[in-house]
């Protein structure tokens, strides 16, 4: 498990006060990465779940959100992988799906939607979770540079269509 | 291309989205917490149900018709003798290191097991399954290729071994079922709503007979007013014994093809017999104390006993043998006896709760001492259970024992898993 980072609050002790702090935070992150608002809520609150079934442990962790974000992030993975496998079965039935309405607020998730998982992990990591390279690293289990190019490409990607978007708007 | 600042972005998609999430409260995240322990509890409970079940109930031969094996003697060569007959064997595949768990034999030969590093993992990517299988009674363990979201699931669900015969075996986490039908050279994958007909197996008899709630398959825990009896594969003229199948029922079927439904009411259970196929059924005279039925592997013993307990655990005093179409009340079972199981032979296999195990006939008690002492403290009293070919297993975490041969003449057969 990692340290805390310098400056860093102090893990709270009361897992009622751990979980009123970190479930807004968490759940932003799985929104970004799923795209789906119910699915995020559920996910992190299973993460709270299965965090709370080992608090006396976890509580004493340097970072205990950090236990919490993993687990998140892994059933949320498991979750994507479902999902898929659901997407290609609906895809070989040829049923067509349109998109709904567009609000402001998801411009930034329909943005993500055009990254590959892996990248889009990395880049919701980086900015939501506020994780360095080294520790999407070590929380994928992938080498930096891995991390690193993902980033680059997920940046580049997004940039672009956000460009297009902005430019299309304007037209 | 414009420059995008994405921190910025991504900073006002979290100030809009987070006010959007409202934590349940961690009232929610308890309450989910003790309605998930309280399933798994469920779950395990119903298995060990299933599993500690009597042995007609779950009786499984090869549907395939292929034969039984015989009875094999266990071989020395590959074993530690420790003490006298009782034989000690490892379960793993060569170069295994990780501890199994205990392996489900589905007759002297064959069994399965598999290591499983997911208890006590906090992150799924450190949880790792591998199965194995025996085809010698035990002595050697080959390792068995599984389907990748079996070696490495992405769930913590529980995974449960369903061993139907020597070829087939059944696999089921909280989402699904693999089966394979050639010993584990293939597997097929079927979603949780829809197992394989295969895996209904698991609870019938060897006829296919099983008991479930309408609109369900038997798999579940069953919970309906009142059940019904049918046959796996929709075998024809199935007709519903002349009792009510609430909840407290027993279903057996005797290696001779007869059918028996016992059910408890109040305080006595009433048994009816088939003896073609469920076609049609002759009920027998209800007794008054009894609480189980128990039939015999070869189905020529049937038995009542009664329970001191309305715990799972019988404890059980009083026995009835049927003669003929009459129960005949013998002699009592030792005072201590915790659990019971009828084999073949006329013997029925005890467990005491003051250590032990051991076979009762003609009213007399006979202890194997193989098994002596080997628990102490009465809640963890093991229970016999018959395999169908006759072979008697008795588990005693984190061991289980195997008693291989006929009558009383067994050799006993120890399995670690650590």
């Amino acid at each position: 498990m990692t340290a805390a980072p310098p400056g860093a609050d102090p893990p709270p002790v009361d897992f009622s006060e751990f979980y009123q702090v970190h479930f807004q935070r968490v759940a932003v992150q799985l929104y970004a990465y799923l795209g789906d608002h119910a699915e995020a809520q559920d996910i992190t609150q299973e993460a709270f779940c299965r965090t709370l079934e080992r608090w006396d442990r976890i509580s004493g962790y340097d970072d205990p959100s950090a236990f919490v974000r993993r687990v998140a992030w892994n059933l949320a993975t498991s979750r994507l992988r479902r999902v898929r496998t659901a997407v290609r079965h609906l895809a070989r039935q040829r049923e067509e799906h349109v998109p709904g309405p567009n609000p402001d607020r998801v411009v930034l998730l329909d943005a993500l939607t055009i990254l590959p998982a892996a990248q889009r992990r990395a880049i919701v990591l980086h900015h939501l979770a506020q994780l360095t390279v080294a520790e999407i690293a070590d929380q994928l289990g992938v080498p930096e540079g891995t991390v690193k190019s993902w980033l680059s490409r997920a940046r580049t990607a997004l940039a672009r269509h956000l460009t297009e978007r902005q430019e299309a708007g304007r037209a | 291309m414009r420059e995008i600042n994405l921190d910025q972005l991504f900073a006002e998609f979290e100030a809009t989205a987070a006010p959007t999430f409202r934590p349940p409260g961690v009232s929610d995240v308890q309450h989910r917490v003790r309605r998930r322990r309280g399933w798994r509890h469920l779950l395990a409970g119903w298995v060990a149900l299933l599993l500690a079940g009597p042995v007609g109930a779950y009786v499984l031969t090869g549907a395939d018709g292929e034969p039984l094996p015989p009875n094999p003697m266990p071989s020395p060569s590959t074993a530690l003798v420790p003490d006298g007959n009782l034989i000690d064997r490892h379960v793993g595949a060569p170069g295994a290191t990780t501890a199994h768990v205990q392996p489900r034999f589905v007759d002297a030969r064959h069994g399965w097991s598999y290591s499983d590093t997911c208890f006590g993992q906090d992150l799924i990517e450190d949880c790792e399954r591998s199965l194995i299988r025996t085809t010698d009674g035990g002595a050697t363990w080959r390792g068995i290729t599984v389907p990748p979201s079996v070696a490495e699931p992405e769930s913590f669900d529980y995974l449960e071994l369903l061993p139907l015969d020597a070829q087939r075996l059944v696999m089921r986490d909280g989402n699904r079922y693999f089966l394979t039908t050639d010993g584990g050279a293939t597997f097929t994958e079927h979603p949780g709503e829809g197992p394989p007909t295969a895996a209904l197996f698991f609870v019938a008899t060897s006829g296919g007979f099983v008991i479930h709630c309408p609109g369900l398959n038997g798999l579940e825990p069953p919970a309906c007013p009142r059940q019904q009896l049918t046959r796996i594969g929709g075998g024809g003229g199935v007709n519903q014994p002349p009792v009510v199948l609430a909840s407290n029922y027993r279903l057996a079927e005797g290696g001779d093809g007869r059918l028996w439904v016992g059910v408890k009411e109040e305080k006595k259970l009433t048994v009816a017999v088939s003896e073609d196929g469920a076609k049609t059924w002759r009920k027998l005279p209800p007794v008054t104390g009894a609480a189980s039925l128990l039939v015999s592997p070869d189905g020529a013993d049937v038995w009542l006993v009664d329970s001191q307990s309305e715990d799972a655990v019988p404890n059980p005093t009083r026995t009835w043998r049927l003669v003929g179409d009459t129960w005949r009340e013998g002699a009592r079972l030792p005072g201590d006896t915790y659990s019971v199981e009828a084999g073949d032979g006329g013997l029925l296999w005890l467990t005491r709760t003051k250590g032990g195990g051991g076979y009762f006939v003609d009213g007399r008690y006979t202890p194997v001492p193989e098994l002596d002492g080997l628990w102490s403290d009465p809640k963890d009293v093991p229970y016999f259970r018959t395999l169908p070919d006759g072979t008697i297993e008795l588990s005693s975490p984190p061991a289980i024992y195997l008693g291989v041969g006929s009558g009383t003449d067994r050799t006993w057969i120890r399995f670690r898993t650590q």
